[in-house]
Parts: structure tokens; C-alpha cells; sequence
């Protein structure tokens, strides 16, 4: 399905036409869809913050005046939808440390994570990055998936720019740290 | 060097997150995002409409304004009324009294034709204001003073 630009969409409902809301969200759904489960972890609670993120966009689309993008600004408020519910549910009670890997470089990681197949590999990375604090996992989502440059990333979580790099550095030291452990664990279950 | 290491392990880091994957909507995402639009908007509407015809301010204003304005018509074209005497021997002296009060209030107030133009104006503008708002349920004035 081709799109046209977010604003054609965002004209048209803010002139009445409800139903153009529609291609927004078909547009949007799978990225905000996206960023609600890495930070939720669950599919339940990111179907409904990704859900009630498109709706207050909606109620709010009145106010968004074109000057930031509207990729930008429904992130945002997925972001701090999700914050809320997980203030709200406590869901986010498992923290990792950065540590210094020593035992595994990043290289062999990457290296070892190639014996295992698609799923178990898909499975670990989750597993790491499930251990992020929330805004982490938004700001690995953004920069890693969704190729979003340090700038927006920071305007959405209302950082500053050097604050997102030394943030990405660190969620790098957590994730070659969760990532080591699991190796380790998995070797340690194969061997007899 | 430092960089082309930074960017090597960058790259591999893409990879690595790249492995969790993008998620997928459900299927009926969009259809129960626009319910959910549908269900939200409507409410608000509704609500907004009430409390401008049924909150009570707009009708008690226009009972209120129409009462003024009957009164000093009234006063202004029958006032003389209040001076017969026989109409009350106890109240006569305190309705005189009034409708001189009041005579001299409205005497005093000198209204040109432009003036009275530029009151209406102001009213009919506030009246606009007023509608508009209502009508586009977004709570902020058009109009700065």
C-alpha cells in the first residue's frame, strides 16, 4: 500500500475526515507497535499503549502544528504512554548493572550467537534487551531498528544529544553483558 | 582508528538488535484503534455541546440580559408611572425616589450614536467569540484584547 505524506493525512482530519485517520495508523502501526513491545515486553500491554498512543494523538492532533515530524511526536507519546502504564503496573522491576565483558569480546559474541538458529538467537537478544530500563529500550529501538538519528532521539525522550550517546554507550555495555551471561548459561546446559 | 572501531562495533550492534526483529500489529489493530477514536471523540463532543446549552450560564445570561434591558426600557419610556400618587400612599415616596434615582442615572449617561455602534460591535464580537469556540470545542479565544 503506498502512503502519501503524513501531513495530506493530518490536513484532512483536522478538516473533518476522521477516516483519513485511518491510513496514519496503517502507516505507523508496526513501528509504534514495535517500540510499545520493546518497552512493555508483552503483547497485551503493547497493543494497548501503542492503542491508546494512536487515540491521544487524535485527541491532540489539533494541536500538533507540522513544526516537528508526526513520527516524531506519536513516539513521544508512545514513550510516555508507556512510561505511565509501567509506572502504573511496576512491570519494570528487573535492572541490569553495566558491567565490562572480559570474558567474551564483542566480536566472539557475535561470533557464538551464529551457532544458534533465528529463534533462539531472536530469543536472546529480546532476553537482553528485556533487562533495558524502559527509556533504553526506546532509545535501542530508535537508533539500532529504526535507524533514527541521535537528534530525534533525543527530542523525543527529551535528552540532550551527548546525554542519548553516553545512554547508547551504556545500553551497549548492558546488552554485551546480558548477552555474555546467556552464552555462558547455554554452554554450561550443554555441557555434561 | 578509534572511530573505525566505534563504527564497527556500531554496526555490529545494529545487527545484533536487528536479530530481535520489527513486531507486527495484530490484524485488527487499526480497526480497534479507530473504534477506540470514534468511542473517544463523540463523548467529548457531546459534553462540550451540554455545557453550552444545558450548563445554565448561557440561558441565565439571556433571562438576565432581557430583564435588564426590559427595565430600562421600561423605566426610560413609562417611568412617569412611578409618580402617581395614588397608585400607593406608602410606597409612592420610595417608587419617586427610585424612579429619580434612576432618571438621573440614565440622564447622565450622554450615549452618541457612534458609541452605542461601537458597544453593539463589541457585544456582537463577544457573541462571535463565543460561538466559535463553542463550535470548534477548542477552548481558545480568537479574540485578543
Amino acid at each position: 500500500m503506498k502512503f502519501e505524506d503524513d501531513s495530506f493525512y493530518i490536513d484532512q482530519v483536522k478538516s473533518g475526515d476522521v477516516n483519513a485517520y485511518t491510513f496514519l495508523v496503517e502507516k505507523h502501526k508496526d513501528m509504534v507497535f514495535t517500540v510499545a513491545m520493546k518497552i512493555a515486553g508483552n503483547k497485551e500491554d503493547a497493543e494497548e499503549i501503542a492503542q491508546d498512543a494512536f487515540v491521544k494523538a487524535y485527541q491532540s492532533l489539533d494541536n500538533f502544528l507540522h513544526k516537528a515530524k508526526f513520527t516524531t511526536w506519536i513516539y513521544r507519546i508512545v514513550y510516555n504512554t508507556a512510561i505511565s502504564k509501567l509506572r502504573k503496573k511496576k512491570l519494570d522491576k528487573v535492572t541490569l548493572q553495566p558491567e565490562i565483558t572480559e570474558t567474551y569480546t564483542l566480536d566472539e559474541i557475535v561470533e557464538n550467537l551464529d551457532y544458534y538458529n533465528v529463534d533462539e538467537q531472536k530469543q536472546m537478544v529480546d532476553f537482553a534487551m528485556g533487562l533495558l530500563e524502559p527509556q533504553e529500550k526506546l532509545i535501542i529501538s530508535f537508533y539500532y531498528l529504526n535507524d533514527m538519528p541521535v537528534d530525534e532521539i533525543a527530542e523525543i525522550t527529551g535528552l540532550s544529544n551527548s546525554n542519548v550517546k553516553v545512554k547508547l554507550f551504556r545500553i551497549r555495555n548492558k546488552m554485551q553483558s546480558a548477552l555474555k551471561n546467556q552464552l555462558q548459561e547455554s554452554l554450561k546446559k550443554m555441557q555434561p | 582508528m578509534i572511530n573505525g572501531k566505534q563504527n564497527r562495533e556500531n554496526d555490529q550492534f545494529k545487527e545484533l538488535v536487528k536479530k530481535s526483529g520489527m513486531e507486527q500489529a495484530p490484524g485488527s489493530f487499526t480497526e480497534n484503534v479507530m473504534k477506540a477514536v470514534q468511542q473517544h471523540s463523540v463523548p467529548e463532543e457531546l459534553s462540550t455541546s451540554r455545557s453550552w446549552y444545558s450548563s445554565g450560564y448561557f440561558l441565565t445570561g439571556v433571562i438576565a440580559s432581557s430583564i435588564l434591558v426590559a427595565l430600562v426600557a421600561f423605566f426610560y419610556f413609562y417611568g412617569n408611572i412611578l409618580l402617581v400618587k395614588e397608585f400607593d400612599p406608602v410606597f409612592s415616596p420610595v417608587l419617586k425616589d427610585l424612579y429619580q434615582s434612576l432618571a438621573v442615572i440614565l440622564h447622565s449617561i450622554k450615549l452618541s450614536s457612534t458609541t452605542l455602534v461601537i458597544i453593539g460591535g463589541f457585544v456582537l464580537l463577544l457573541i462571535l467569540d463565543l460561538i466559535l469556540r463553542r463550535s470548534t470545542f477548542s477552548g481558545k479565544t480568537y479574540l485578543t484584547f
